[in-house]
């Protein structure tokens, strides 16, 4: 007999039983603070992306949700705060902002701003330095703040001043529109403590570095490098001076795997002080691993995957609620009118009205995103309900009808096969009833359309949409590739004419759903999107009027600009820019019934756990 | 002895010299961009040119290898501009975590395999080798990530005796102040690895009982377990030893897959997480590491055998 063998293995086998099965297991326990006594909620991060930035200054590279939503605001509170704790509304909550509404004066150039009491953790009290402290870098640094585009308010301010400390006086050389400038601007502020983060570097003292160029330099460069610096966030004591009701615990507040503990702010001046004890962000590396630690009643608030949502029945049985989260973002296929071969086609806005009509969005949300979505019609999202949307705009231009998407080609002199394929031009000219200018003769109607493979109710959905094309007479070629690929060729020709675009670009591009999110410029006018040679624009959709409606929009004071705006979306949605498409939700979430107080979801993603109670 | 190993580690470096030119040339001529990547949908195209005069990527290719390979040669493997650390960091923290997890799947699958593999060649074609054939064809065709799933399923959600994560530290104290974290991730792999390894030890053991001198041991009245034990083992073990050398790179690269779904970010998911945005410095850094991870082991494997089967001796003519 062999008996070695059986004795390692049977060794190996119960020291691994005796390793495991000793006892239930539990999630690892941390230190709670020492304050109250309100339990430790777990809030599951996005999977892949923990937080890596902590300088509210945040640059283009870091300005993701993980940071700017879920971590720095509940440690630094914005000038102005948009979004609420019980709704999705996606307005101003003076309550919850460091100052009171602005007022305007000077035709709109003045914006003197009072600031409420607030202090930092240290002691000492908010004041507008902290705000100068603020435009300092922005007016000296703005290229490496994630909110500035060229020729955006930023480049307008002519001066900044501090009369006195809860006054806060922004002089700007043309006037703006007050809502656009309050969501695209004064929301976006956040106080920084001068008396603490105005350094240059670890042994300089605490100066006014910040009110020369030169030296605003300086103090960002010494606060991204601090702030790049992941393992030392809960060890610095720079990060531990907050205005915020949140701090993270020190010591232990921050992993580099991503994990986050913040503990109560016992300085926090303002409404909604924590009940919570404890806040742990958790870090997961995938989404099915969030979801197996959902399932397994590790994580309070957390998400249900697209793939498991015909699932959700079972951990509704476990107590867990169920709450869609819409974000505050539009979708569509955009299309790239500089390709050298496609864009003479898909410059045609009957074509571009066709494809819109064969886009059964309410069809696709139901059958393909479980009903977790919203249709979009237009730039301003219909779900979250706002006051920026016009109601003509909750319906489509194009409703869905094959039938006359095929007869309206068929009416600019295409032919579309018997059983459907690509359509060819009979009829060539830019006259009436002809297929329009740059179209050949035997052209025939076919067009490339690249998506974001990964992301399987995209790949359904588009499968559908590439049938229903065939069939009224639209081929549409597609490929699949990484996200990252995906955008990369889809921005490939961005300031490109069609003679220096490459002919292997995709017409189409398909690159999430959502795709474009309105953070953190807040205001729905979608100008980097869709204005002429925009930074966002890449497949630089340029239509003069849309255009002068854009410019309007940011100059008209706020009665006029709400007409301008109902009527700059329901024109840009009948010009159909990119082909619209339904808006997936941003996270399926899952609560558990321990945890309350969840009454609202932040279009803007950001989260309010200072409204949480646990119950044992 | 000596000489032989002297060339070994000066072809050694060669080849990690050469693998880290293609895939350096391979990763620069993928479609996409890091900046792109980076800064997402909404960067401007002042931003994203930033961005690649930041991390020298409007350079030269052959520039940017140059300047690549004198960092490489000074010790600096980069910082990553996805997980915002120096590579070097990255790796101190996930390649002890990684080698943790499959070196203990690794050893426990070998502890396992070995005697299982004997068991079934001294017993081959009975009852014993055809069950424990199948169940080894069973687990190792059984995919990681449903194996993973369903152990999940059974432990974690239905009768909550184990974590369904690994263990959540950033360090290896930390991980291994959480045992219990680790069952299941080891389990996942080890049950998958010891199909592997009990089919090679099972092949080698046929053919070393088939052997005179293992005929002559029987003739002469020699007990099976003394036979096999003072025989046959040693001899067995040529063709495993050649497998464990061939998959230590996979004990530093990592299980994607199992760190994927049980939350225990390794080195195998860091550079997934890096390739997907093009995190050049992740991407390469670690295929240094893996490679010289690679002829390391060939190395160790080939030494392992010198040691194991005196007729061999390198560096002699």
């Amino acid at each position: 007999m062999i008996r070695f063998g059986r004795v390692v293995a049977s060794t190996a086998a119960a020291a691994m039983m005796a390793a495991g099965l000793t006892t239930s297991f539990s999630v690892a326990p941390t230190e709670a603070s020492a304050a109250s006594n309100g339990g430790i909620a777990t809030f599951a991060e996005q999977p892949g992306a923990p937080p890596n930035y902590i300088f509210p200054f945040v640059n283009g590279q870091y300005g993701t949700n993980n940071n700017q939503s879920q971590l720095m605001p509940l440690m630094w509170l914005p000038l102005y705060w948009i979004g609420h704790p019980t709704s999705s509304a996606v307005t101003v909550d003076y309550k919850l902002s460091l100052a009171n509404k602005p007022v305007f004066s000077n035709g709109d150039k003045t914006i003197t701003v009072t600031l409420k009491h607030y202090v930092w953790s240290t002691g000492a009290p908010v004041t507008s330095r902290d705000l100068v402290f603020w435009m300092n870098l922005l007016v000296n640094v703005k290229t490496q703040y994630d909110g500035y585009a060229a020729g955006s308010w930023t480049d307008h301010v002519t001066s900044f001043t501090d009369p006195s400390p809860n006054t806060f006086v922004l002089n700007l050389s043309q006037a703006y529109n007050p809502t656009y400038l309050m969501y695209n601007g004064l929301a976006t502020i956040v106080a920084l403590p001068q008396q603490a983060w105005d350094k240059t570097s670890g042994s300089s003292p605490v100066g006014t570095y910040d009110e020369t160029a030169a030296g605003a330099k300086q103090v960002w460069t010494y606060m991204n490098t601090r702030s790049l610096a992941l393992a030392t966030w809960a060890t610095t004591p720079l990060w531990q001076v907050v205005d915020g009701p949140w701090h993270l615990q020190p010591k232990t507040g921050f992993q580099v795997t991503g994990q986050v503990i913040l503990v109560p702010n016992k300085s926090y001046s303002g409404p909604n002080k924590p009940k919570l004890s404890e806040l742990e962000e958790l870090p997961f590396t995938s989404a099915t691993s969030e979801y197996d630690a959902l399932r397994a009643g590790t994580v309070d608030y957390g998400y249900v995957p697209y793939t498991d949502a015909s699932s959700i029945g079972s951990l509704k049985a476990q107590g867990y609620s169920i709450k869609p989260w819409y974000l505050w973002g539009f979708s569509d296929i955009t299309i790239n009118y500089s390709q050298p071969k496609y864009g003479a086609l898909t410059r045609q806005l009957y074509i571009r009205e066709a494809m819109d009509m064969l886009v059964d969005q309410p069809k696709y949300i139901k059958v393909f995103f479980h009903g977790y979505g919203a249709p979009d019609y237009g730039p301003t999202p219909i779900l979250p309900k706002s006051p920026f949307l016009n109601p003509a705009q909750t319906k489509s231009p194009y409703p869905y009808s094959p039938s006359k998407a095929k007869k309206l080609l068929e009416r600019h002199g295409w032919s579309v096969p018997a059983g459907g394929g690509a359509a060819t031009c009979k009829k060539a000219g830019s006259g009436a009833g002809e297929c329009g200018a740059g179209i050949k003769a035997g052209t025939h109607l076919t067009l490339t359309l690249l998506y974001s493979s990964g992301f399987p109710f995209l790949n359904d959905a588009i499968q559908v949409m590439r049938s229903t094309f065939q069939k009224a007479g639209i081929q549409l070629a597609l490929s699949s590739a990484p996200y990252n690929t995906v955008v990369g060729d889809g921005f490939a020709c961005i300031g490109a004419t069609p003679a220096k675009c490459s002919p292997s670009s995709p017409a189409m591009t398909l690159y999430s759903s959502p795709v474009f999110t309105l953070s953190p410029d807040a205001y729905p006018d979608s100008d980097n999107t869709f204005g002429c040679g925009a930074g966002t624009n890449g497949g630089n959709y340029c239509n003069n009027k849309i255009q002068k409606m854009i410019e309007t929009l940011a100059g008209q004071p706020t009665p006029a600009s709400k007409k301008t705006l109902f009527k700059y979306e329901v024109q840009l949605a009948k010009q159909v820019p990119g082909i619209w498409f339904p808006s997936g939700v941003w996270q399926i979430s899952a609560v558990s019934s321990k945890l309350s107080g969840v009454k609202g979801q932040d279009p803007t993603t950001k989260i309010y756990p200072t409204t949480w109670t646990l119950s044992s | 002895m000596l000489r032989f190993l002297g060339a070994r580690i000066a072809q050694a470096a060669a080849v990690v010299l050469l693998v880290t030119f293609f895939v350096f040339a391979v990763l620069h001529f993928l479609p996409g961009s890091p900046a792109r990547a980076m800064l997402g949908i909404k960067a401007s195209p002042g931003a994203i040119r930033a961005f690649n005069v930041v991390n020298g990527f409007n350079r030269p290719l052959p520039v940017q290898y140059a300047l690549y390979l004198d960092r490489l040669f000074h010790g600096n493997l980069g910082f990553s501009y996805h997980f915002n650390l120096p590579v070097s960091s990255l790796l101190a923290m996930d390649l002890p975590k990684t080698g943790l997890l499959v070196g203990i799947a690794y050893a426990l699958s070998l502890l396992v395999a070995i005697p299982i593999g004997i068991v079934q060649a001294v017993r081959r074609g009975n009852p014993v080798d055809h069950t424990i054939t199948t169940i080894a064809f069973v687990g190792y065709a059984m995919p990681s990530f449903w194996l993973g799933i369903l152990l999940i399923m059974l432990f974690s959600v239905q009768f909550h005796v184990l974590p369904p994560e690994g263990p959540q530290g950033a360090s290896i104290g930390a991980v291994l102040n959480d045992p219990r974290a680790l069952v299941l991730p080891v389990l996942t792999l080890t049950v998958i690895t010891v199909a592997l390894f009990s089919r090679f030890m099972r092949s080698a053991t046929i053919e070393t009982l088939l052997q005179d001198y293992i005929r002559t041991a029987r003739a002469k009245g020699m007990s099976t377990s003394h036979m096999v034990w003072r025989h046959v083992l040693r001899n067995s073990l040529l063709p495993v030893v050649t497998l464990i050398g061939l998959s230590f790179p996979y004990v530093i690269s990592g299980a994607v897959v199992v760190e994927a779904l049980f939350n225990y970010p390794g080195m195998g998911w860091s550079f997934w997480s890096a390739a997907q945005v093009q995190d050049y410095p992740v991407l390469l850094g670690f295929t240094v590491v893996v490679a010289a991870a690679t002829v390391a082991g060939n190395l160790l494997a080939d030494v392992a055998y010198a040691f194991l089967d005196p007729r061999v001796r390198y560096g002699r003519r």
